[in-house]
């Protein structure tokens, strides 16, 4: 059957990107020069003199540097299927934990931000699709959003609604002096530190999700089938529909596509709202060169757009009839 | 579809009203690039230079000046000479203005060279891939798909990050590196479709060889896709230059526009209130990645006139 | 199916929230009780021996014989009354009366034996020539070494080495100790004896310290004001500066443009009530590479230190301060006295900012410009030293420049070359494969032997102080050195001070370009009487691994201020709730609820909208 075929398709090539690049990562910054426990230690001052070999063995031997490299692979590989990911040398703590907490904030911002800016963003592209006059006033509108970088978006939002209004708090994702837990105090202030950087990626994605759905309505509304049904009587809403539902189409594999440049986006946007999420610990870990968490939070990358691809192309294939009956790659 | 001459095409675009808008607006932007530099006494890092015999000697100016202020600046001779921050200064007292203007420079010139390595490798790649089909189609495919799915951003992370030194050159060698899937892919399913066209099939039973139908017949119906894939490559290369800046990964020794936003964001310029620091930067990215995107939409109504919506 | 859609990002946000706030319920503490600072790793370690990053496990838990005021160069007695050395080779310190555990068990010479032994069986001291540690009496113990010992590392000994129980730790295994993190079930083995307990760790975001009533120092001291020590985690210079801004930190040593944050928030005090507010500590040194010609020649090194400006690199490059001729830093005034520093410099020194003096010197050792490219050459060939610094070291960086264009008048080109710290930096100045480069590493040290040492001892490229990267080999100081370790005598050591110092300025191995500062500010709203260069009782470095150094004096002494803003009055038992958390975010807090309703709104315009059809 097509639909086996295309999953089974579908997932080998997830598991062999998955394999390339955790290994890729994992490879690279041992081929490279230095050594992550020098780095540590140049940055501790203060050592007695002859204090600094002691204290390097000593770690050397913590984080298992001073083994070969195939035995730390075989080492990493097991440790990853005990769930267990290393420790920070720069955090000083298992990255699992550290990722675990990261983790959540990431969502929260993203998912919303993605699935609504979708939602919102094509409702409108498709009204633009349709509506002549609407489409010559708000497509300018649209481009115009689609072009700012995130990250710039999200300092104008923090300019102008955080420091000069004070509405909103811009940075951090809770009060400091409050602890993460269930108290109505906690939510109160997470929800209130949520909303700029959510918005910051809503505003910026609808543009351009208003842009393809646009574009392919009119596409849709131009073709035969369209015309037939027009031809024949049909009301606008059924001609709508069918076109809406064409044109979804593309818009979900966008919705794949278009993972990763979200991605890049979170990171930016966590840096100016400092944010604590898996873009933070990415920084951090690439600027001083935290072998471990790097690994541990790229994997986490990984895993994720390649769960969101799996789960979008399950989508995909039940809405497309096309997939279910043969499938064809292109 | 009749094809038409180069010069046809190249006169409909000009009439197309967002190819205009979209390339007036960049054609300013290059131009500022170019010329702005005549409007200010700075130089590239936003410093006083005055000459002392054969060499240039630095002076400094006052710090985090609104713009359009007028100075006194004392040269390290000790001349007096009177200036205008056009756009302010910075924190470091360097001119914001001078900085823009030579950052906007480099940021144009990586986005063009990373433009076109991608174009390149995915132009290659992507109809090799198409005109040979099989299994070597299978294996490219299986790659581009590969890398559609890890996001650029993480791939440039990893790369930046271990390079001990980064000329804007290399950043524009692998922003190209991990741009070229999309043009790849586009560049195949073209090159797909028109293999099994009557005029290539034509020039086949004709008896013309492989590399003259590649030239003469399947190019010049992909001319098209691949100056808007370039397009596209530009605008993308300079979001990605810019958002590589900004994280802190990128050139060490120029400065670029993403470079003069991260600096803004470490000196706290939201807070203080420094606005003529990072509005600028970005309102250049943003106008040019939107007059791509005129030029882009401008240049999919002339080769595809469905989309035409009145105003041609 | 949208439904379904609708249905499954509710869910699945909910479940994040679920995530983020996996925890305990909360209590707030009470704001006038409790002093917030702020470290840029989360506290995740409590390890008092190393790799511990909570602000104050040692010092304020645990606790040396002594501790050192690292602004003012000298020991202050602590656990021990006092300590002398009763013969060249035999030192003797006396236990204070009363000194106890937080558990209560008395602390006894016992313990102090046993703490610098489990140094030793941990590996993470040496103790040269140490060779028996005798209990003479509960208050009483020797050192006794074989020969007599470098006294000044011994003297920084008396400041790292934390007293701890022994009654608690002979039964943990000492391999086992360093990688134990303290925390969780670990948490019962930190007792100290020191005047706070480790009340809990957050999730890895912040730590928390609270007061021990029963604390020995309460008698000899004064009891400590704050009741709770919070560490956050602000990974960011910038972070930082918004919740100093906005009050949410009350001290810390992170860099920021504190004329600005002074404006916007005039509570924010520093070290000093003027330009540069922060306070000067040890120079930054402008390394040669002494292995290359010509930066081989004295003379030549003393010609570009000359035409040097430290004033200009003050005023446009990083804040700071002048420094002068030596790398002494201004922590060492007393010592500098007594060295007489400023008539040696009279004597043996040269000064700043004298260009003419310097393209004199440069032209008398034969080093002219021939092809007139404004670039003198030596053999030949345009004389470019490469400047190798790191590419995140923003104010290095900015010191570089300034130095390049200095060094451009007299002729002397300087490139820089930027890099990330440990593979290009580091590696380049470990393996001597640099021009010039700058560095505190040499002049962050309590004391001068220390400095001295770090910057000119060279016996060997693996024998040599651990800041000389340029390779200085003078035999001379060696000696000079090596004599000085090991003389406990004030006055003789006064006198070998003064020969380092004279060849210091004779030959020039560094040139100090600038008097680096620590980043330290706080915040007047809640407490007050912070250390400053009026009352330098403490020292401002808030970074773990340094409680000893004056950190646990500094919180020690702070005080409350007595008016609390407009939060209730909350009882000492902290368990309130949600009035003292608002007032913390306060600043524009009546547009609070107003913004955020207006955006709901406005999304939900188009949506509801849509309804209709």
């Amino acid at each position: 059957m097509g639909f086996k075929k295309y999953l089974a398709r579908k997932t080998g090539v997830y598991l062999i990107t998955f394999l390339f690049a955790v290994t890729l990562n994992w490879l690279r910054p041992r081929l490279m020069p230095g050594n992550p426990i020098e780095a540590m230690l140049s940055s501790n001052l203060g050592l007695a003199p002859g204090e600094k070999e002691v204290l390097m063995k000593y770690y050397s031997q913590l984080y298992g540097l001073d083994k070969p490299l195939w035995e730390q692979f075989v080492n990493f590989w097991v440790s990853l299927f005990h769930g267990n990911l290393g420790y920070s040398i720069l955090y000083k703590a298992p990255v699992t934990d550290l990722i675990k907490h990261a983790l959540p904030y990431d969502v929260v911002i993203l998912l919303p931000a993605i699935a609504l800016s979708w939602l919102v963003g094509n409702w409108l592209g498709a009204i633009a699709g349709k509506n002549k006059r609407y489409d010559r006033y708000t497509m300018p509108l649209f481009y115009f959003l689609a072009s700012m970088p995130y990250f710039w978006f999200a300092m104008l939002l923090v300019y102008f609604v955080g420091v000069r209004a004070g509405w909103l708090p811009y940075q951090g994702a809770y009060a400091p002096d409050l602890i993460p837990s269930f108290s109505g105090d906690f939510i109160a202030s997470f929800l209130k530190h949520w909303i700029l950087p959510f918005l910051s990626l809503f505003i910026v994605m609808i543009g351009s999700w208003a842009i393809g759905m646009r574009n392919m309505i009119i596409y849709e509304l131009e073709a035969d089938y369209v015309r037939y049904l027009e031809a024949l009587g049909g009301s606008e809403k059924l001609l709508t529909k069918h076109a809406y539902r064409n044109a979804i189409l593309p818009q979900v594999t966008g919705l794949a596509l278009q993972l990763g440049l979200m991605v890049a986006g979170a990171i930016a946007t966590e840096i100016v709202f400092n944010y604590p999420g898996i873009g933070i610990l990415i920084m951090n870990a690439a600027l001083s060169q935290d072998y471990f968490l790097l690994q541990g939070a790229f994997l986490m990358v990984v895993i994720s757009v390649l769960a969101a691809n799996f789960i979008i192309d399950l989508i995909y294939a039940f809405i497309d009839p096309r997939v279910r009956t043969s499938y064809t790659e292109g | 579809m009749p094809r038409r001459s180069r010069m046809d095409t190249v006169k409909i675009a000009f009439r197309n009203r967002k190819f205009q808008f979209g390339f007036g607006l960049l054609m300013f932007f290059v131009l500022f690039a170019l010329i702005g530099p005549l409007f200010t006494p700075f130089a590239w890092d936003g410093l006083y230079y005055e000459k002392v015999g054969k060499i240039e000697l630095a002076s400094y100016s006052g710090r985090h000046l609104p713009p359009m202020s007028h100075e006194e600046i004392y040269t390290y001779t000790g001349k007096k000479v009177e200036v205008l921050h056009i756009l302010g200064t910075d924190i470091q007292g360097k001119d914001v203005y001078a900085q823009l203007v030579y950052g906007l420079r480099t940021s144009l010139w990586i986005a063009v060279l990373a433009a076109v390595i991608g174009t390149i490798l995915g132009v290659t790649i992507g109809f090799v891939a198409g005109y040979k089909g099989g299994w070597i189609d299978e294996i490219l495919m299986m790659v581009v798909n590969i890398m559609l799915v890890i996001p650029a951003i993480v791939l440039l992370i990893l790369v930046a990050a271990y390079l001990s030194a980064r000329s804007p050159e290399i950043q524009a060698i692998i922003i190209g590196l991990t741009g070229w899937p999309w043009v790849a892919r586009a560049v195949r399913s073209q090159t797909l479709s028109l293999k099994n066209r009557e005029f290539v099939s034509l020039a086949r039973l004709a008896g013309q060889s492989d590399s003259k139908i590649i030239f003469g017949e399947i190019m010049p119906n992909m001319v098209s896709y691949v100056f808007m894939a370039g397009i596209l490559q530009f605008s993308g290369a300079i979001l990605a230059s810019a958002t590589l800046d900004f994280i802190g990964l990128g050139p060490t020794t120029m400065v670029s526009l993403g470079n003069i936003l991260q600096k803004a964001i470490a000196y706290n310029a939201l807070q203080f209130g420094w606005w003529w620091w990072f509005i600028p930067p970005g309102v250049i990215i943003t106008l040019i990645i939107t007059a791509l995107f005129f030029v882009n939409l401008g240049m999919e109504e002339v080769f595809n006139p469905r989309l035409r919506r009145g105003g041609e | 199916m949208r439904k379904v859609l609708a249905f499954g990002i509710v869910a699945l946000f909910l479940a994040s929230l679920f995530g983020a706030g996996l925890g305990m319920a909360a209590e707030t503490l009470p704001r006038n009780e409790t002093i917030y600072t702020a470290n840029s790793a989360p506290p995740t370690n409590a390890n008092p021996f190393s790799g511990g990053n909570i602000i104050g496990i040692d010092g304020l838990v645990f606790e040396p014989l002594f501790m050192l005021n690292f602004m003012q160069s000298k020991l202050v007695p602590w656990l021990a009354a006092e300590g002398k050395w009763i013969d060249s080779t035999t030192y003797q310190v006396k236990l204070r009366d009363g000194v106890k555990w937080q558990d209560g068990k008395p602390l006894t010479a016992e313990d102090v034996k046993f703490s610098f032994e489990l140094y030793q069986k941990m590996g993470l001291k040496k103790y040269e020539g140490l060779r028996e540690i005798k209990v003479v009496d509960d208050k009483t113990v020797q050192f006794l070494f074989s020969g007599a010992p470098n006294v000044w590392v011994w003297n920084q000994n008396l400041f790292t080495t934390l007293i701890v129980p022994k009654h608690i730790f002979e039964n943990l295994d000492p391999n086992k100790i360093k990688t134990m993190t303290f925390l969780g079930d670990e948490k019962k083995y930190l007792v100290g004896s020191g005047a706070y307990k480790l009340k809990e760790v957050v999730q890895q975001q912040k730590s928390i310290l609270e007061r021990n009533d029963d604390w020995w120092g309460n008698k000899y001291f004064k009891k400590p004001a704050a009741k709770y020590i919070v560490q956050l985690y602000v990974s960011s210079n910038d972070q930082a500066v918004n919740m100093f801004i906005k009050g949410d930190l009350d001290v810390g040593t992170y860099y920021m443009d504190i004329v600005s944050a002074k404006q916007k928030n005039p509570n924010i005090v520093s070290w000093l009530d003027k330009y540069p507010y922060f306070p000067p500590v040890v120079p930054v040194v402008l390394y040669f590479n002494t292995e290359r010609p010509p930066m081989n020649q004295p003379a030549f090194r003393r010609a570009i230190a000359m035409a040097i400006n430290p004033y200009q690199i003050v005023n446009q490059g990083p804040i700071s301060d002048v420094p002068d001729q030596t790398p002494l830093g201004a922590i060492m005034g007393p010592w500098k006295d007594k060295i007489g520093v400023k008539k040696l410099i009279d004597q043996y020194g040269w000064k700043y900012g004298d260009v003419a003096k310097a393209n004199q010197i440069l032209d008398q050792l034969g080093l002219k410009d021939t092809n007139g490219d404004g670039i003198r050459e030596y053999n030949g060939k345009d004389i470019v030293l490469k400047f190798y610094t790191c590419a995140g070291c923003s104010d290095w960086i900015q010191a570089g420049e300034i130095i390049a264009n200095q060094l451009k008048a007299v002729g002397i080109k300087v490139e820089i070359e930027k890099g990330d710290w440990t593979n290009f930096f580091m590696a380049h100045l470990n393996s001597g494969d640099f021009d010039l480069a700058l560095h505190w590493a040499g002049t962050f040290k309590p004391d001068p032997y220390s400095v001295y040492y770090a910057l000119m001892y060279y016996k060997s490229k693996d024998d040599k102080g651990a800041a000389n990267f340029g390779n200085y080999h003078n035999d001379k100081a060696n000696e000079l050195l090596d004599k000085l370790a090991h003389t406990p005598v004030e006055s003789e050591q006064i006198n070998y001070l003064k020969e380092l110092t004279k060849i210091w300025l004779e030959d020039v191995p560094a040139v100090p370009v600038y008097m680096g500062t620590l980043f330290y500010e706080a915040n007047q709203a809640y407490w007050k009487n912070w250390p400053n260069e009026k009352n330098p009782y403490g020292v401002p470095i808030f970074w773990p691994g340094f409680g000893t150094w004056g950190t646990a004096l500094a919180l020690l002494g702070v005080e409350s201020t007595a008016t609390p803003t407009q939060t209730t009055t909350t009882t000492s038992g902290g368990e309130t709730t949600t009035t003292s958390g608002s007032s913390t975010t306060t600043s524009g807090g009546g547009g609070g609820i107003c913004g955020p309703a207006l955006i709901v709104a406005l999304a939900a315009i188009p949506l509801l909208m849509r309804k209709r059809r």
